[in-house]
């Protein structure tokens, strides 16, 4: 109720609107702002210190840039999270992305405060290390168990087909999962360092259930196929899945993995394909034919109504792409296509 | 979602809807515009919008914005669903392509106002539960504060520090890891 006495008109002529807005608003300006920003609003007055409001804002976004050292980061994330309490999460992100901070240094720490956000119920969870890193974040062991996740975003981190299926089976509300990996993630790089195709299909397998699923693999599948694992796929029917991204790795062998993708997901709406530097694959654009074409079956994906293909000027195999999808759909979806 | 709704539904894609602005203003849009708004949508499936629906708390130079943000934003909307042409009509590759750059370029010369402006349309979106135009302003604000010191936001924004030199103290002791 006390009006400012010292300030001077300036103070009357422009009024302080941001201060003004509803709890629910200056949270939500609050949730796109690095944690640390966010925090540090608490010392701009009392209408901000008031109730925390930073710590009741529903979304954090915890961001290693701009920290110097790991331990500067550790001890930063795990103050915040104490002083945040048990209030219920939305979203939780967790960015390794500044200079010599590795998720994987301190796994057992990070592992904390993701459980930090299941256990107040975090719908919306991301997790990205950096994809230059000695190791990778693995989250094999992580106890990835709650019945609020929705949404799950991993990028540049290892996690297991195993640990997947535990993560299905533990997260039952789970509808959305997108992954963008290296080639060592998601066991497209086992012991002998050999990634198949075959690997990549165990995955898709324990995604049987997924709705929304991303799919990247940047650097490219780095071995021969081995024909013999095609039993993994038998049986996997994608029921629930409605969007599908992809990296150029799904067409590797006369797009196997692509065209198997398509037969085995009658629900699919909208498909996009993205695909990496030309450099990046001329071990793929080598094997891809138009052989693929010819081969008999016509797949009826009547749902899918859109086709998105990224791609790097001059490509030649979105010709060959084009002319594949237009003979195999029954009923040929909008395609787009966006070069970069 | 009721199960009634849906023959009166296809009957009112075409129907206009008018807002009535604090300052008596009256603005006809089409449904589809108007429920870009989530409040606006459930007045309408309550069927409580003849005569118009009064909006008290948004100016008409504020209701005439937004209006003109949800306008574009529903044909973007329409776009992506209705479009049936064949992907060898190359115009229409262009067309999308390009399309969506404009929606871009408008958004961000949409956000070219003056401060005051972006907080009416803040409070304009939260009221209307405009999801799409109330993270787009609120971007705008969380951009121009971030990486800025307690002393440079109070002063972008003028807010008043009404702390005591005891109470600044304390926060800075409660928080001091967030200020190293």
């Amino acid at each position: 109720m006390d009006t400012p006495s010292g300030k001077s008109a300036m103070a009357m002529d422009e009024t302080d609107r941001i201060s003004g807005l509803p709890d629910e608003v200056r949270q939500h300006i609050l949730s796109f702002l690095p944690a640390s920003d966010a925090v540090r609003t608490c010392a701009l007055s009392t209408r901000w210190r008031w109730r925390h409001l930073w710590a009741s804002a529903p979304r954090l976004n915890i961001d290693a840039k701009g920290f110097t050292s790991q331990s500067s980061f550790i001890k930063f994330v795990d103050a915040l999270l104490i002083s945040r309490g048990c209030i219920p999460l939305k979203s939780f992100w967790l960015r390794a992305d500044g200079p010599d901070i590795f998720l994987d240094n301190f796994r057992d720490t990070a592992y904390l405060w993701i459980c930090y956000a299941l256990r107040n119920n975090v719908e919306e969870l991301g997790l990205i290390d950096q994809w230059t890193v000695p190791e990778l974040f693995q989250l094999h062991y992580c106890p990835l168990t709650s019945s609020c996740l929705k949404k799950l975003y991993l990028c540049y981190v290892s996690i297991d087909d195993h640990a997947i299926k535990k993560l299905f089976s533990g997260c039952p509300a789970l509808e959305d999962l997108e992954m963008s990996l290296v080639t060592a993630s998601i066991c497209l790089n086992d012991a002998a360092g050999q990634a198949t195709f075959a690997d990549g299909c165990k995955i898709l397998r324990a995604l049987s259930n997924v709705r929304k699923l991303e799919l990247l693999i940047p650097w490219g599948v780095e071995c021969e196929y081995s024909v013999q694992d095609d039993t993994h796929l038998c049986g996997v029917v994608f029921a629930n899945l409605i969007t599908l991204s992809l990296s150029d790795w799904c067409l590797y062998d006369n797009c196997k993995p692509l065209l198997y993708l398509l037969e085995h997901s009658p629900n699919l709406e909208k498909l996009t394909l993205k695909m990496t530097q030309l450099h990046f694959r001329e071990y793929l654009d080598s094997s891809f034919t138009a052989a693929a074409v010819v081969s008999a079956t016509q797949f009826n994906c009547e749902k899918l109504r859109n086709v998105e293909i990224i791609c790097p000027k001059g490509d030649t195999v979105v010709g060959m792409l084009l002319t594949m999808l237009l003979t195999k759909l029954m009923s040929p979806p909008v395609i787009t296509i966006k070069p970069f | 979602m009721a199960s009634a709704g849906s023959g009166d539904e296809k009957a009112a894609a075409a129907a206009m809807i008018t807002l009535i602005s604090s300052d008596n203003e009256k603005f006809e849009v089409t449904e589809a515009t108007a429920t870009l708004s989530q409040t606006i949508r459930h007045m309408i499936e309550d069927g409580c919008t003849d005569g118009g629906v009064p909006l008290p708390n948004v100016t008409s130079k504020i209701l005439a914005r937004v209006i003109e943000y949800c306008k574009k934003h529903a044909t973007a909307a329409a776009g992506e669903e209705g479009s049936s042409s064949s992907f060898s009509d190359a115009a229409f590759l262009e067309v999308d392509r390009a399309f969506l750059e404009e929606l871009e370029e408008f958004d961000d010369a949409f956000l070219e106002v003056d401060r005051a402006t972006l907080f009416d349309l803040i409070l304009a979106a939260n009221y209307l539960d405009i999801k799409g135009l109330l993270n787009l302003t609120c971007q705008k604000v969380a951009d121009s504060v971030k990486g800025k010191t307690p002393e440079q936001i109070r002063e972008m924004y003028n807010i008043v520090n009404d702390l005591t030199p005891e109470e600044e103290a304390e926060i800075r002791r409660e928080t001091q890891w967030a200020f190293e």
